[in-house]
């Protein structure tokens, strides 16, 4: 795949309540705001959830420049529920590590736990221990 | 959106590189996608990158799968000879070793040589040699071979023993595994073999 082709990051729950979120190729503005819609259907659910954030494309944004609005603007709107639904997230990108700032919560002024790891299984392992695990939760066949 | 699922990790990952495995013999590691693999095992691509960093770790699994298959055959082999002369277990564990490898030609091939591994990756040990290494200096000990350096000459026996099986293969003909076996275990013995003065 080339550098300027994108594809629709991929959501799978099946590991709830653990959400893992995969960009194999890097997302663009509109894969961004389809990312973002399907976060907000997480949101709705009754259950607080932990968050995998998996950047398995270099780079992982085609171009920041126009998700950053976007971005900023998504979580103003939804910060109340992510205060109160999200626990925590993790992030895996062994060779992107430079779009970990562009992902830290605290850029958008949420005090949510982060952490940033080279494999899924660290980061799952993580989220388990320190942040499913002390509310009484479990991720699903980890 | 995928339903939850409640089986373990460990036969979740065995279904992703069997799903793998089937992919790769039938298109080629290079021409498998991710998607194709999480596909045919029923999961998202989530559950695949939850286990495996990249397509490549999914072939670091299958080598594991097959040196595990090899290292309980030939443990197999030792353990039914035990009690018996060190020249027969030899026999017995290169029977083994071979039989192994014709059963499994399309792993092996796709493991070690379908995939290029880097120069480092060569360089791993060789659990395999290491157990042979084992057995030559056990029957040293015990005063049946006369070998000067174990770890070399199981080094050697085994890339004869490899190199047997590939040569038969490459001829596309067909062979008697009998005689395989008697080739590979007459130059094992007239390697190894201590005589009596």
């Amino acid at each position: 795949m080339n550098r300027n082709s994108s594809v629709v990051p991929d959501f799978d729950d099946s590991h709830w309540p653990l959400g893992i979120i995969v960009a194999e190729a890097p997302v663009d503005h509109s894969g961004l705001q389809f990312s973002l819609a399907a976060l907000e259907t997480w949101l709705a659910r009754e259950d607080r959830f932990g968050l995998l954030l998996v950047a398995a494309a270099k780079p992982t944004f085609l171009s920041h420049r126009h998700c950053a609005h976007a971005e900023t603007t998504w979580f103003r709107q939804n910060a109340a529920l992510l205060r109160e639904k999200l626990l925590g997230v993790a992030i895996v990108a062994p060779h992107s590590r430079c779009i970990v700032p562009l992902l830290r919560p605290s850029r958008f002024r949420m005090d949510i736990r982060f952490q940033v790891f080279d494999r899924g299984i660290e980061a799952a392992n993580w989220l388990q221990q320190a942040i499913f695990a002390p509310m009484g939760l479990s991720i699903d066949s980890l | 959106m995928t339903k939850s699922r409640t089986k373990p990790a460990e036969i979740r990952i065995e279904e992703l590189v069997d799903a793998a495995l089937t992919l790769f013999l039938d298109k080629g590691f290079h021409a498998t996608s991710v998607a194709e693999i999480v596909g045919v095992a029923g999961v998202a691509k989530g559950t695949f990158y939850l286990y495996f960093q990249t397509k490549e770790d999914v072939l670091v699994a299958l080598q594991k799968r097959f040196l595990d298959g090899f290292i309980e055959k030939i443990e197999t082999a030792l353990f039914t000879t035990a009690g018996r002369p060190w020249q027969e277990r030899l026999d017995e564990w290169m029977k083994a070793c071979v039989l192994f490898y014709l059963e499994n030609v399309e792993l092996h091939d796709l493991v070690f040589h379908q995939f290029a591994w880097s120069r480092n990756e060569f360089q791993q040990p060789n659990p395999i040699v290491d157990r042979l290494s084992e057995l030559l200096e056990a029957g040293r000990a015990a005063g049946e071979f006369d070998v000067e350096n174990t770890r070399l000459t199981a080094v050697m026996l085994f890339s004869a023993m490899h190199g047997a099986v590939d040569a038969v293969f490459a001829e596309g003909e067909p062979f008697a595994r009998d005689i395989l076996f008697k080739s590979v275990a007459r130059l094992c013995r007239q390697s190894v073999i201590a005589i009596a003065s």
